[in-house]
């Protein structure tokens, strides 16, 4: 198994709510090769999970596994094996996509002679070869997301966990990301992919799991999900689903 | 360090410096403002005061006077700076001021001869008009004064001629001022005065910028998560962003130095002997080679300052402090008696402060200026890494805190004992000092009690942690007490030792050495009240604050030599003197461990009162020197003494309580 939550917890304290659960026991697996959908309502938790599984939060409870490696006690060992895709992180506007990929190859080691044709590799890939040497200041929001996820992958990593990568994309540009997702599924990587857009979820997982209010309400793949609800539509189970918890809490 | 921390480094560093390079503002820093402004504020000042030194050497001024003025005109005729333009019977001075006919304006009484020739019940008045808001009037104010008194003098003379009175001959003397200039000096004095404080607000303004574009910057424009989640270790990302911090600045400062040395070969050797700006070519190597490790801690500095910051908007505000700090760290070199041999070579930052002014009045001493430097290098290095571990706070990163309820559950009482060293220390100088100025006994008996013990007991009582568990309030073991009882001896030739010790480095003036002994037989009070409120209260309260409540909030969280390191480094601070700060940590240290050892704060009260109360006697007897020859005998008693309390050790479920409950 590449990637495994194991009862995930992360507990905020707010002057106003007070301390609380914005994850709660959240256990998943991915496999080689395999799309893990991470779907549920803003504020449920998703991104929290999936800060812990990169080690940039540490759980309050429980751990994650990164192709055998332990996010608590490790932590360095599973950067190495991880690529982060973000909607909101930010990229460094006075350098171009080229120094980027650069920066960020050299520091996860990728070796020296294989890194510039990876990048040419990666610019190909992502239609990003007309803009490579130009200041990322400069580029469009679909430009920028590009340049995220080729400096998630520029150094080859088996997991890759993506948090919204769509969000705010035009539809091309999206289309170009499905693509991307569905290529690194072929070549064997684990792809974690947050989302609260369930069509795309549908698209795109081969299994998923439910999120509301941090804690996972269902999961399985949609044929399984299906069966469990009776319902066709990604979105008319989610729907049912969150339902059932709002009125089990009233 | 192996061969992938320094390639770690170089990527970071190689990185940073692109980019910090391609913008703007850090261009203006670290050229436009050292090449133009600072030359320009070293060498401009000193150049308009020799314009107005020279303006008011050459400037003359119109007088007028009014009034019965004979006997004095040849007098102000004579006055070197005055003119005299207008001589009236009569007139109104504010008139002619207000005119500009007279800079200014004397008047005599109408029959100011006659009266001179008589000796009349009342003084004549001559009264001086001038108008004050003009600085330069005040010279003229001044040579007026002069010939008024030549006047008065002249009359005396022919009063007493008339008298027949022979007066002593005159014995004219001449004065000339002459400058001997230090031959070793490497700048002149104005130099030596202005750099330090130059050579640091440059330093600190070219560095605050890229310090906080390269932590903060990373933080604001979220790109730092990115940062962390790579395999690179923390403290290579700050080392690496430290360099970059450190050759911006370190650029910005040979850049201004250089144009300090090219304006004040160009404009600064006009000047007369007191304002001249000598700043030759071995003053200026000699700077920025003193100045490389002042560079590399205030670049740790500031990149543990930016660490801190969320945003640039909140690092602007932290810098402002930082800033003032750095130039006012530079005023040490205005302290005359102040040297780098004195055990200031092991504080940063001030040590190169005054490795400057030391190399630049032409004392090069290299022992303490190698020590210096080693000093602020380790100190720089350490900052940076504590720095490192900041970067990825889940308070900065994303604000994630935990409750206090939860904090104090696992024993994190960090904020809290802050707070209570803070308030202590805090009416320790403000309350403490004004009590004990009142009644140096009686005022610290208050004190004692006020100051140091309440304060410590309400933080315990608000947290609702039970007293006697904390604060270790329960009967040791009997051998304990005899155990302190004797060791106490070998305790107090310790503090002296390292007192000794510590004189060597840094030694006290003779008002400090004999403070205590003067504090002790000067005052009227008995010798029971004495040892009452300078033994006896200290030894209860400082224990129950220090080896009570402070002891007892760290131990969830500390190792037994963790504490004892860290409550003994507070008790030497709380003794507020740089002289007293190493026995009395000493002591403190020793102190902790006779509490964790017993697990009762019973034997170090012990020890701390009859510490105490020695010094007290030893003060007013003159007894410290037999005391010390007695030394065989007293590390004796101390060998005993430990053997007791090695016997009399706790059992394990005896031992102080890691987990405090509530």
């Amino acid at each position: 198994m590449s990637l495994q939550a194991i009862g995930l917890t992360k507990r905020f304290f707010d002057s106003k709510r007070g301390e609380f659960n914005a994850v709660q026991s959240v256990s998943f697996e991915c496999s080689k090769g395999e799309i893990f959908g991470l779907l549920g309502p803003n504020g449920a938790g998703k991104t929290t999970t999936l800060r812990m599984i990169t080690t940039i939060l540490k759980p309050t409870e429980g751990t994650a596994l990164v192709n055998g490696f332990d996010v608590v006690k490790d932590p360095r060992q599973v950067r190495k094996q991880l690529g982060f895709v973000s909607a909101d992180t930010g990229l460094y506007d006075r350098l171009t996509p080229r120094e980027i990929l650069t920066y960020f190859g050299k520091l996860s080691k990728y070796p020296k002679e294989k890194l510039q044709p990876r990048i040419v590799e990666i610019g190909n890939m992502l239609q990003m070869e007309s803009f490579l040497d130009s200041r990322c200041e400069k580029l469009s929001t679909g430009m920028r997301q590009k340049v995220s996820i080729a400096r998630a992958i520029v150094h080859d990593p088996p997991v890759i966990i993506m948090d919204e990568p769509t969000t705010g994309l035009d539809v091309l540009t999206s289309q170009v990301l499905h693509r991307f997702v569905i290529q690194c599924k072929e070549a064997g990587k684990c792809v974690v992919f947050s989302s609260h857009i369930m069509s795309e979820a549908e698209k795109l997982c081969d299994r998923m799991a439910i999120i509301h209010n941090g804690q996972v309400l269902a999961s399985g793949t949609l044929e399984e999900l299906r069966a469990e609800s009776g319902m066709h539509y990604l979105e008319d189970i989610f729907l049912n689903v969150v339902k059932e918890t709002v009125s089990d809490v009233r | 360090m192996t061969s992938d921390d320094f390639e770690e480094i170089k990527v970071v560093f190689a990185k940073d410096l692109i980019e910090v390079l391609r913008d703007y503002r850090t261009l203006i820093v670290m050229i436009i403002m050292p090449v133009i402004i600072y030359p320009a504020l070293l060498v401009l000042p000193s150049n308009i005061a020799q314009h107005v030194k020279h303006d008011y050497k050459n400037k003359r001024y119109n007088i007028c006077l009014i009034g019965d003025s004979s006997p004095a005109i040849e007098f102000f005729r004579k006055a070197k700076v005055l003119t005299l333009t207008k001589v009236l019977e009569d007139g109104n001075p504010d008139k002619l001021l207000a005119a500009h006919v007279a800079d200014i304006v004397v008047t005599f009484p109408q029959e100011f001869t006659a009266q001179l020739q008589t000796i009349p019940k009342q003084s004549p008045r001559v009264n001086i008009y001038y108008d004050a808001r003009r600085d330069q009037n005040l010279l003229a104010l001044a040579e007026v004064r002069l010939v008024l008194s030549q006047l008065r003098g002249k009359i005396v003379q022919q009063r007493l001629d008339a008298l027949g009175i022979k007066t002593p001959q005159k014995y004219e003397l001449t004065f000339s001022e002459l400058k001997v200039e230090n031959k070793k000096s490497l700048a002149s004095e104005p130099v030596r005065n202005l750099l330090p404080f130059m050579l640091f607000t440059m330093l600190a303004v070219s560095i605050i910028y890229p310090a906080l574009d390269v932590i903060t910057g990373e933080r604001e424009r979220n790109t730092l998560p990115l940062l962390l989640m790579s395999a690179t270790k923390r403290h290579n990302i700050m080392y690496g962003k430290c360099l970059v911090v450190f050759l911006i600045g370190f650029s910005a400062l040979m850049i201004g130095l250089s144009s300090i040395y090219i304006f004040i070969q160009l404009a600064g050797q006009r000047a007369d002997d007191l304002l001249v700006m000598k700043f030759p070519l071995d003053a200026l190597l000699m700077c920025m080679l003193i100045s490389i490790p002042l560079v590399v801690t205030l670049s740790s500095l500031s990149i543990l300052l930016a660490s801190w910051c969320k945003t640039f908007q909140q690092g602007q505000g932290y810098f402002v402090p930082f800033l003032f700090m750095a130039m006012g760290a530079s005023s040490v070199c205005s302290l005359p008696e102040l040297q780098l041999s004195s055990g200031v070579a092991f504080i940063p930052v001030v040590n190169t402060a005054l490795s400057l002014k030391e190399v630049l009045a032409g004392h090069i001493d290299v022992l303490w200026l190698s020590i210096s430097a080693l000093v602020t290098m380790i100190f720089a290095v350490y900052v940076t890494y504590l720095a490192s571990t900041i970067l990825d706070s889940e308070r900065l990163l994303y604000g994630v805190t935990d409750s206090r309820a939860r904090r104090r559950l696992s024993g994190d009482y960090g904020l809290e004992i802050m707070l209570l060293c803070f308030t202590t220390f805090f009416l320790m100088f403000y309350v403490g000092q004004t009590l004990q100025g009142w009644d140096i006994i009686v005022g610290s008996l208050f004190t004692q009690v006020l100051v140091i013990l309440l304060p410590a007991v309400a933080l315990l009582k608000h947290l609702n942690l039970p007293l006697v568990k904390t604060m270790s309030l329960k009967a040791p073991h009997p051998l304990s007490f005899l155990g302190a009882l004797l060791v106490t001896p070998l305790c107090i030739l310790l503090s002296i030792g390292v007192y000794n010790l510590q004189s060597q480095i840094v030694p006290a003036p003779e008002a400090f050495t004999t403070m205590f002994t003067r504090l002790i037989m000067d005052n009227d009070k008995p010798l029971w009240l004495c040892l009452l409120g300078i033994a006896v209260a200290p030894g209860i309260c400082e224990e129950l604050l220090f080896r009570g409540a402070i002891l007892g909030l760290v131990r969830p969280k500390l190792t037994p030599l963790q504490q004892c390191i860290f409550v003994g480094v507070l008790f030497g601070l709380f003794h507020m003197s740089v002289f007293r700060v190493a026995p009395t940590g000493v002591l403190g240290v020793v102190l902790t461990a006779l509490t964790v050892w017993t697990g009762s704060i019973y034997p170090s009260m012990l020890v701390h009162i009859l510490n105490n109360s020695a010094a007290i006697l030893m003060g007013k007897y003159h007894l410290e020197e037999t005391f010390v020859s007695y030394w065989p005998a007293t590390v004796l008693l101390g060998l005993v003494g430990l053997v007791l309390l090695i016997k009399a050790k706790p059992k394990k479920s005896d031992r102080l309580p890691e987990s405090l409950g509530t």
